[in-house]
């Protein structure tokens, strides 16, 4: 295996290492997913990652170099840094700037903020009542009578135990199969509701004539 | 002269009525009854066709319960078998392997042949078990499908009374329509003979529906003839269990 391979199976393996720390899994998982032979540069690479993110929190630019940062992007002074420093210039033009700066900026954001939201909102309106895409149904039964008759989707399976060369495990074992077998065939006793099946339609036959109609 | 062919004009329209009365038919004096008179003979072929349609409608729909049910029974039945069998054969791998155990665990001829009593104690209380059971099945089956049978011919029955009723009601407004009868009169004549008609269906449903207490005499059999195989098949077991242990000393 020459150094190439080597650099390239090692970086490959940080990257997914970085991408399980990223996902949130603990690090001593990660590193217990790897040969021990890259144990090394995994703990480097995670020290490095929690010195920086150590780090991070008491890092606190200049202020200049904000309000450089701030003039470059805005191009221009009025801005919330260089507002409280501006100096014979009178407070309510400070103010109106400021309104009429924010009011700018809000438009610019919120229209097309706001048209997405219509969008979203009219288009979600329309999706109700109509199904997700790739989600079925359940189909429904044929009749109102299988519907409320037990038996047919649940399934009983017998937890049977396992073979263990015990007298008492064995004869168990097969009451139990035996007890399973007799609770599918009980079912039977609820096809006899079919037969009334056709009630609601033979009643209704009955009320075919209307005297009110003659 | 005057006077004399003056008389015979009268004679001769007077004579012309009383043979227009004879000779016309009854109905045209029955096609002057007032509108409201009139209006159920009228409107009657247009009633008895929506009432037909509705007869015809929902004995269709009976028919589709019917076949439905049929359908539903069979699915359910074949289910249910299929399961049945899948446990069968889930059973006999597990006691297979229960038996296999046992084997590696008999260290003495006694105990091997005990083994083999076991095994064969056990199967042939399952299939004791099995063909009972089968059996009880089969009768059940059977007489829910007998109680059906019975049911949909009394149920054919209901409804041919109930449409030949229908008919003979019907035809009685087309006579007493055609003889001018009054047009109430026939009406209510024809509603009466509707509702003795819709009572009699209803007398016959409602002994219908007493078909279904024939079904419990079925479950009481079943139930019995399954209760019966089972202690049997447990006493089995236990002496089963009971001979082994001694073997084993466990």
């Amino acid at each position: 295996m020459n150094a190439g391979i080597i650099n390239e199976k090692l970086e490959k393996v940080l990257t997914e290492a970085f991408e399980f720390y990223e996902q949130g899994k603990p690090v001593t998982e990660i590193l217990n997913l790897y040969p021990n032979y890259y144990r090394k540069e995994l703990d480097g690479m995670f020290q490095s990652i929690q010195t920086l993110a150590a780090a991070k929190t008491g890092l606190v630019p200049p202020k200049k170099l904000l309000v450089k940062i701030v003039e470059s992007v805005t191009n221009t002074e009025k801005n919330r840094y260089l507002h409280k420093e501006a100096k014979g210039r009178p407070f309510v033009d400070i103010i109106k700037h400021q309104i009429s700066n924010f009011m700018t900026w809000n438009w610019k954001v919120a229209m097309p903020i706001g048209v997405v939201a219509v969008l979203v909102a009219v288009i979600s309106y329309s999706q109700i009542g109509t199904k997700a895409p790739g989600v079925t149904e359940k189909p429904k039964p044929n009749s109102i009578v299988e519907e409320s008759l037990p038996g047919v989707a649940e399934e009983k399976q017998a937890v049977l135990p396992p073979a263990t060369g015990n007298v008492e495990d064995a004869v168990d074992a097969v009451l139990a199969m035996i007890e399973n077998e007799q609770s599918i065939l009980d079912e039977d006793e609820s096809d006899a509701a079919l037969v009334m099946a056709d009630s609601q339609a033979i009643s209704d036959f009955g009320q075919s004539y209307n005297e009110n109609e003659f | 002269m005057k006077m004399n062919s003056r008389k015979t004009a009268y004679s001769l329209v007077l004579g012309a009525v009383m043979a227009a009365n004879a000779i016309l038919p009854v109905t045209v004096f029955a096609q002057e009854q007032t509108p409201a008179q009139k209006g159920f003979c009228s409107r009657f072929p247009e009633f008895v066709q929506r009432l037909d349609q509705r007869i015809a409608d929902r004995q269709a729909r009976i028919e589709t319960r019917r076949t439905e049910r049929l359908q539903n029974l069979e699915n359910r039945r074949n289910a249910r078998d299929t399961r049945r069998t899948e446990a069968q054969e889930r059973r006999q791998e597990n006691f297979a392997e229960h038996i296999a155990k046992l084997e590696a665990r008999a260290a003495t001829d006694a105990q091997k042949q005990a083994v083999v009593n076991f095994r064969a104690a056990v199967e042939t209380a399952i299939a004791v078990r099995k063909t009972a059971l089968n059996a009880a099945v089969k009768t059940f089956r059977d007489g829910v499908d007998q109680t059906i049978a019975q049911r949909k011919t009394a149920v054919d029955t209901a409804i041919n009374a109930f449409k030949n009723a229908r008919q003979a009601a019907v035809d009685k407004v087309e006579t007493d329509c055609a003889s001018g009868i009054n047009s109430e009169t026939v009406r209510e004549t024809f509603r009466a003979d509707m509702k003795t008609a819709r009572e009699k269906f209803i007398s016959d449903r409602q002994a219908i529906e007493k078909f279904y207490a024939s079904i419990q005499p079925l479950i009481d059999v079943r139930r019995q003839a399954f209760d019966k195989s089972h202690q049997e098949f447990r006493a089995a077991m236990e002496k089963a269990r009971a001979d082994l242990k001694a073997a084993f000393g466990a």
